[in-house]
């Protein structure tokens, strides 16, 4: 489905990412992990337009999407999550969820002005159809709030909520976990599961929390310094001696 | 009748609502800082003035041209400028205005006028025809004659008096002001009363004082409003003729009420842009402009597309404009006009179009209320918004909207309207 071809970013004298391929096919969950900096979040970027990638190609079921700007590759089917929250903090909740639907949607911007019979029905059934992505995200009780107003952990499945309701055939979810605690993170981690079954989504996941993408990933990929130093299921990635000594040197550097 | 100069201040404050409001939508609810929004105005002015008077088109249809050139313009700013971002999109958009303002001034002086503007220099327009020459009802007074009894009109008899007409119009503006000034006077009170509620809950009074002067004021209203039917029948009948004219066909009230009806018209229309796919996407990225590309919005369309609305709307407040003032030249349009306009959405507050109505209205009000102080004038305007931006920097009603609640059995009636078009369809 998605697959990336000796993909390398290259800034300044910096590769960022080097010659990296990964592929992930429909339902499929597959991690990527890596010390920081190693250019995990420079590969969300490349992926979704943000970047324009130095070598290399980026495949989306046969169509390459390297040069295409960013809100058309979300149209072909990929959306994506972010490590610091990307809400539209001062919009409902409801709002936010309507927004990423808005483009399935169509009527003439003279339709939109007169709020003709034709618009308040689409409206009508957008509305319609957030309300039940809400409602499968468990945030029904919180529709008409404003996104800041969310407590942390819901405010994270606000966004994933949003990232599902463009329904994408790739989701890139950055470091999900991040913030949450045990609790949370475990019914996330079921969402994500169930997400993946239900849909038949290919998911992408950074994430820090090793124990966690060790216990939710098929295939793991990690990256250091940009480069890709091991791939394989969780009892291989364990045991690579080059994935010991990245993070025992990077824990070496942070004592240092 | 009222004076003719407070006449000028009530139609410039509903101009400037428009004004400032085609501004809002483009700083407050898409986050695009533009400098130069008084460029679009003077093209509408321009557009709506010579398409008028030299060329006799309908008033309407001027107002018309007037948004598409002010849009047209605005294309041609924006590809360029809405590329930019902060501070950038700012300064070019200032620099597009001032080239504008210049393109004006060497423009044919037949027709545009050069440095003395239009009517002045501009030698195939002897005069921009008025909004009180253009809304005359048939049956209106002269304004000479206005207050007076038949027997006081020496000279030429008024005008022809059409009873038919006098009759009509006296019922559509006593039915218009009931409900403008009905509905407005309802939501003030809600407003309020909700305000209380939640504020001073503790003190009784202060609710029934409120209903005391709600439900006085209704009475006062209506009362008054009989006399007046009752007045246009006399008016009909023959009896205190001129006392009717002078209350209803005054061609004054009849530019009120028009102007009125423009800024709710245009309200009603950016109130439906706001809640619709094109308005959600427009506010998004204001919000957040990378997550929304990544919702799949183009972004520089939407801001391009947003930025067209906007200009569309300064060019019609701009033909209003060109009809409300006896003259005008390309120099008025300056950098402060763009500024007065900003300080109008930055006051009200930004991404709030009652805001936008409040900042108007202050500061048109405001600069006018102070000439009594002379050079004083400008300081105490001046510290006015410094200390409303110290005290109140988020602009009066920040981005929250004063929307009354449309009276329950109003709302009753559009639900079953809405329900039984809902069963219609499935």
């Amino acid at each position: 489905m998605l697959e990336l071809r000796n993909v390398s970013i290259i800034f300044g004298g910096l590769r960022a990412v080097d010659q990296l391929s990964i592929s992930v096919r429909a339902g499929e969950l597959n991690g990527l992990i890596g010390p920081n900096g190693a250019g995990k979040t420079t590969v969300f970027n490349a992926i979704t337009g943000v970047y324009v990638p130095n070598e290399g190609e980026i495949f989306l079921g046969g169509t390459i999407l390297n040069k295409m700007p960013t809100h058309i590759i979300c149209r072909k089917g990929i959306a994506r999550t972010f490590q610091n929250l990307r809400l539209f903090k001062n919009l409902t909740v409801l709002d936010n969820v309507k927004i990423a639907l808005d483009r399935n949607y169509r009527y003439s911007l003279l339709d939109a002005f007169l709020r003709t019979p034709k618009c308040r029905r689409i409206e009508r059934e957008i509305e319609a159809r957030a309300y039940s992505i809400l409602d499968e995200h468990g945030l029904v009780s919180h529709a008409k709030s404003l996104a800041k107003n969310l407590p942390y952990g819901l405010q994270k499945h606000l966004e994933i909520a949003r990232a599902m309701a463009t329904s994408p055939k790739i989701l890139l979810l950055d470091e999900p976990a991040a913030g949450l605690n045990d609790a949370e993170t475990e019914s996330l981690m079921k969402k994500i599961h169930n997400l993946r079954d239900e849909y038949k989504l290919g998911i992408l996941l950074i994430e820090h929390d090793m124990k966690l993408v060790m216990g939710i990933c098929e295939t793991i990929t990690v990256l250091d310094y940009g480069k890709k130093i091991a791939e394989g299921t969780a009892t291989e990635i364990q045991n690579n001696p080059r994935v010991i000594e990245a993070y025992l040197g990077d824990e070496k550097e942070v004592k240092g | 009748m009222i004076n003719e100069y407070i006449e000028t201040i009530i139609i410039l404050i509903m101009i400037n609502s428009i004004f400032a409001l085609s501004l809002n939508l483009i700083i407050g609810f898409n986050g695009q800082f533009s400098l130069g929004h008084a460029a679009f105005l003077a093209i509408g002015a321009y557009a709506s003035a010579i398409v008028v008077a030299a060329y006799n088109f309908p008033f309407l249809i001027g107002l018309f041209v007037a948004g598409v050139m002010a849009a047209v313009l605005g294309l041609v700013i924006g590809v360029p400028t809405l590329r930019l971002r902060g501070d950038y999109l700012a300064i070019a958009t200032l620099g597009f205005a001032e080239i504008t303002k210049m393109v004006l001034l060497i423009m044919p002086e037949k027709i545009f006028g050069g440095a003395t503007g239009i009517p002045g220099g501009a030698k195939e327009i002897d005069k921009v025809p008025q909004l009180s020459d253009l809304l005359r009802m048939p049956g209106a007074i002269a304004p000479e004659f206005a207050g007076k009894l038949p027997s006081q009109c020496t000279g030429a008899a008024p005008v022809n008096i059409n009873q038919t007409m006098n009759l009509i119009f006296c019922f559509v503006w006593i039915i218009a002001t009931l409900i403008v000034v009905g509905y407005g006077f309802y939501a003030l009170y809600r407003w309020l009363k909700g305000t209380v509620e939640r504020r001073i809950s503790g003190k009784k009074w202060v609710l029934w004082s409120l209903r005391l002067v709600y439900w006085g004021g209704l009475i006062v209203l209506a009362v008054t409003n009989t006399k007046r039917i009752n007045d246009s029948f006399y008016g009909v009948f023959g009896v205190h003729r001129s006392h009717t004219w002078n209350s209803y066909l005054s061609t004054q009230w009849t530019v009120f009420l028009f102007l009125i009806v423009a800024v709710l018209l245009i309200t009603w229309l950016c109130v439906n842009y706001l809640r619709s796919t094109y308005g959600r996407a427009v506010i998004a990225i204001r919000e957040d402009e990378i997550a929304s590309t990544m919702l799949g919005i183009g972004e520089f369309k939407f801001k391009l597309m947003n930025f067209l609305v906007g200009t569309f709307f300064a060019g019609v407040a701009g033909g209003l404009l060109a009809h409300s003032i006896p003259s005008f030249n390309p120099f008025e349009f300056d950098l402060l006009k763009s500024v007065d306009a900003l300080l109008m959405v930055v006051l009200g507050g930004m991404g709030s179009i009652t805001g936008t109505f409040f900042g108007a209205t202050v500061l048109t009000i405001l600069p006018e209320a102070l000439r009594q102080s002379k050079e004083w004038r400008m300081v105490i305007y001046s510290l006015t918004l410094v200390l409303l931006m110290i005290f109140k920097p988020k602009g009066f009603f920040g981005s929250s909207e004063f929307s009354p609640k449309i009276p329950d059995f109003l709302r009753r009636l559009m639900d079953n309207r809405r329900g039984a078009k809902g069963a219609s369809d499935a």
